[in-house]
C-alpha cells in the first residue's frame, strides 16, 4: 500500500490544505452537517452525518462516492435546493438558506430548455431578473464562443450532442458570474472521449474565471485530474471519510494521468473504497 | 429528392394501390353475386350518390349544421377543459374539491345522457354543441393535468436554483413542458367532437349529417348513407390533421420519431 502524507503547507500553485488553524478564513464552512429524510413508510434515512469541510476561495474541490453517500444531496444543500436536518453551513459567514445569486449549478442532466435556443437556454438566468439588456446578449455570446459553441447559438438543443448539451448548461451557470460552481456528475451521462475532453475544457475554464467549484463525481481519476483536494465519502450514513490533497502540479493535462503520482493518489481512494466495502461484507 | 421523401413516395403508391384493389374487389363481388345494394352497396353507386348530395344541394345544410356543432362544441370543451384542468393542478384545493365530481361525471355513458341534453336546450343547435363540449371536455381536461405533472424533476430544480420565482417558473417551465401532452388531449378531442355532434344528432335534431344519416337510412337509401359516412370520416380526418399541424408547428422540440406519425 502507498503511504500517502498530507502535505502540511501550501504547495507549488498555490492550492490551500484543509488545516484547520489556516489563516484565511474559509468561503465555504460546513460543520456537523446532518441530513435526514422521512422514506414513504415513515422510516428516517440518514443521507449525510458529520460532515465537517472548509472550502477556500478559488478552491477546487471534487467529491467521490459510490451511490448512496449523499453526495448529490450535499450539493443540494449548498445549492440552497434543501435544508440541513442539523449543523451549520455558511458560506462567507452567512448561513445558506436558499439558492444564491452567486452560486451556478450544473446538473447531472444538461437540462436545457428544449424549446429554447441555445443562446435563450444561456440567457434564462438573466431573463429570470429581466435583464434583456445588449450586453448581456453580447456576453452570452462570448461564453458560448469561449466553449466552442459559436456557431450554435440559433440552435435548439435537440440538435445538439450530449456534450455540447452540457457545455450549453456550463455557459448558463456561469452567465450568473458566480463566484461558485456546483457541478454534480455533469459528466457522468458521457462517453469515456467527450469526458476527458470535458475534464480539460473545464480546467481551462477554471483557469481563466477563479471559482470555487465543487465537483461531484463517481469518477476516482476524474476526481484526481479535477481537484485541489479530493474528499472522500462512504455511504450509509454518508459521511466524509478522509480528504486527500492533490499535490500535482497546474497546468494538468491528460498525460497527468500518465503520471506515477496520479496512479498513487488513485490507489489511495481506491484502497479506501475497499476498506469501505469490506467492512460492510464482514459486518 | 431524399432518399426518405423518396421511400414516404413509395408507401404512399402502396397505400393507394391497396385501397385500388379493395374498391375493385368490391365492385366486382357485389355485381358478380349481385348482392342488394340494401345490404352492401357497390362503391360506384355510393360515389354517384355522393355526387347527388352534393349537386343537388341537398347536403349543405346538413353540413353546415354539423360543422358548426363540432367547431363550436370544440373550441367550448377544449376551452373549458384548459381552464379546469389548469385550476386543477395548480391550485390544490380546486383537485381536492372539484377533481372527484369531474371524474364521478366521466364516468357516466354520454350516449346515455344525451336526451337529458335534448329536453334541457331543446332539438335545435345548442344541445348538440353542448354533448360535443362535453366529450372534448373530458380527454383536455386529462391531458392538462397529466400535462402539468410531467414537469421534470432536474428542471425544476435547475429554475429554483437559478432563483426563479413561482410564477416565472409556471410560464417558462411548466407550461411549455405541459404542451406536449395537450396537445395529444386536443388530438384525442378532434376526433370525438365528430362523435359528440352525430350522438346528439342520433338523439334528437332536424338537421345535421347525423339526422341525414337516420333519415336515409329509414328510407333504405343505403348507398346514401355510405356517403354520408364518407363525409364524415373526411371531417373527422380534417379536424384530427390540423391538431397534428398544430402539434408540430408548437411543438416542434418532441423528435419526429417520438411522435407517432399518421399517414
Amino acid at each position: 500500500m502507498v503511504a500517502l502524507k498530507v502535505q502540511p503547507a501550501g504547495n507549488a500553485y498555490g492550492a490551500p490544505v484543509p488545516a484547520a488553524g489556516a489563516a484565511k478564513p474559509a468561503m465555504i464552512n460546513i460543520a456537523g452537517l446532518e441530513k435526514r429524510f422521512k422514506t414513504r413508510s415513515g422510516e428516517t434515512v440518514t443521507a449525510l452525518t458529520n460532515v465537517n469541510l472548509d472550502i477556500q476561495e478559488n478552491e477546487f474541490i471534487s467529491v467521490v462516492g459510490p451511490s448512496g453517500c449523499g453526495k448529490t444531496t450535499l450539493l443540494r444543500i449548498l445549492a440552497g435546493l434543501e435544508s440541513a436536518s442539523s449543523g451549520v453551513i455558511r458560506c462567507d459567514g452567512a448561513q445558506i438558506s436558499g439558492p444564491r445569486p452567486d452560486v451556478g449549478v450544473v446538473f447531472q442532466q444538461a437540462t436545457l430548455l428544449p424549446w429554447n435556443t441555445v443562446l435563450t437556454n444561456v440567457l434564462l438566468p438573466a431573463h429570470l431578473k429581466n435583464d434583456k439588456s445588449e450586453a448581456t446578449v453580447k456576453r452570452a455570446e462570448g461564453l458560448l464562443a469561449f466553449m466552442g459553441l459559436k456557431d450554435f447559438a440559433q440552435k435548439y438543443p435537440f440538435e445538439l450532442s450530449g456534450g455540447m448539451q452540457q457545455r450549453v448548461s456550463i455557459c448558463r451557470a456561469l452567465m450568473r458570474e458566480p463566484r461558485i460552481l456546483l457541478m454534480d456528475e455533469p459528466f457522468g451521462a458521457l462517453d469515456a472521449m467527450t469526458r476527458e475532453a470535458m475534464n480539460m475544457e473545464l480546467m481551462r475554464v477554471w483557469s481563466e474565471e477563479k471559482k470555487t467549484v465543487i465537483f461531484i463525481t463517481h469518477s476516482i481519476p476524474e476526481a484526481v485530474l479535477l481537484g485541489d483536494r479530493v474528499v472522500v465519502m462512504s455511504p450509509r450514513p454518508g459521511r466524509i471519510s478522509e480528504v486527500i490533497n492533490v499535490d500535482l502540479g497546474r497546468p494538468r493535462t491528460l498525460q497527468t494521468m500518465a503520471t506515477p503520482r496520479f496512479g498513487e493518489i488513485c490507489d489511495h481512494i481506491r484502497t479506501i473504497f475497499g476498506a469501505q466495502s469490506l467492512t460492510a461484507t464482514s459486518l | 429528392m431524399s432518399a426518405s421523401s423518396k421511400r414516404s413516395r413509395a408507401h404512399l403508391l402502396q397505400s393507394i394501390a391497396v385501397a385500388v384493389i379493395l374498391i375493385a374487389v368490391w365492385e366486382g363481388a357485389c355485381r358478380l353475386f349481385d348482392i342488394s345494394s340494401i345490404v352492401l352497396p357497390t362503391p360506384s353507386s355510393i360515389v354517384i350518390r355522393l355526387y347527388a348530395l352534393f349537386s343537388s344541394g341537398m347536403i349543405w345544410p346538413h353540413l353546415w349544421a354539423t360543422l358548426i356543432e363540432i367547431l363550436s362544441g370544440f373550441a367550448l370543451g377544449c376551452v373549458a377543459g384548459l381552464v379546469i384542468g389548469a385550476l386543477i393542478s395548480l391550485i390544490p384545493v380546486f383537485e381536492r374539491l372539484v377533481y372527484p365530481y369531474l371524474v364521478a361525471l366521466q364516468t357516466l355513458p354520454k350516449v346515455a345522457i344525451a336526451p337529458l341534453f335534448i329536453i334541457w336546450f331543446g332539438y335545435g343547435l345548442t344541445s348538440k354543441v353542448v354533448i360535443t363540449a362535453l366529450v372534448c371536455f373530458f380527454p383536455v381536461l386529462v391531458s392538462v393535468i397529466a400535462g402539468f405533472h410531467s414537469t421534470d424533476k432536474d428542471q425544476l430544480d435547475m429554475m429554483k436554483a437559478f432563483g426563479a420565482t413561482k410564477w416565472q417558473t409556471l410560464m417558462r417551465l411548466r407550461i411549455p413542458s405541459a404542451l406536449v401532452l395537450i396537445f395529444a388531449g386536443l388530438e384525442i378531442a378532434a376526433v370525438l367532437a365528430v362523435i359528440g355532434a352525430i350522438v346528439g344528432e342520433f338523439v334528437g335534431a332536424q338537421v345535421g349529417l347525423g339526422y341525414l344519416v337516420v333519415t336515409l337510412n329509414f328510407g333504405m337509401d343505403v348507398p346514401g348513407v355510405f356517403a354520408v359516412l364518407i363525409v364524415l370520416s373526411a371531417i373527422g380526418l380534417v379536424m384530427h390533421g390540423l391538431m397534428r399541424y398544430a402539434a408540430r408547428r408548437y411543438i416542434f422540440w418532441i423528435r419526429r420519431s417520438e411522435a407517432p406519425v399518421m399517414t
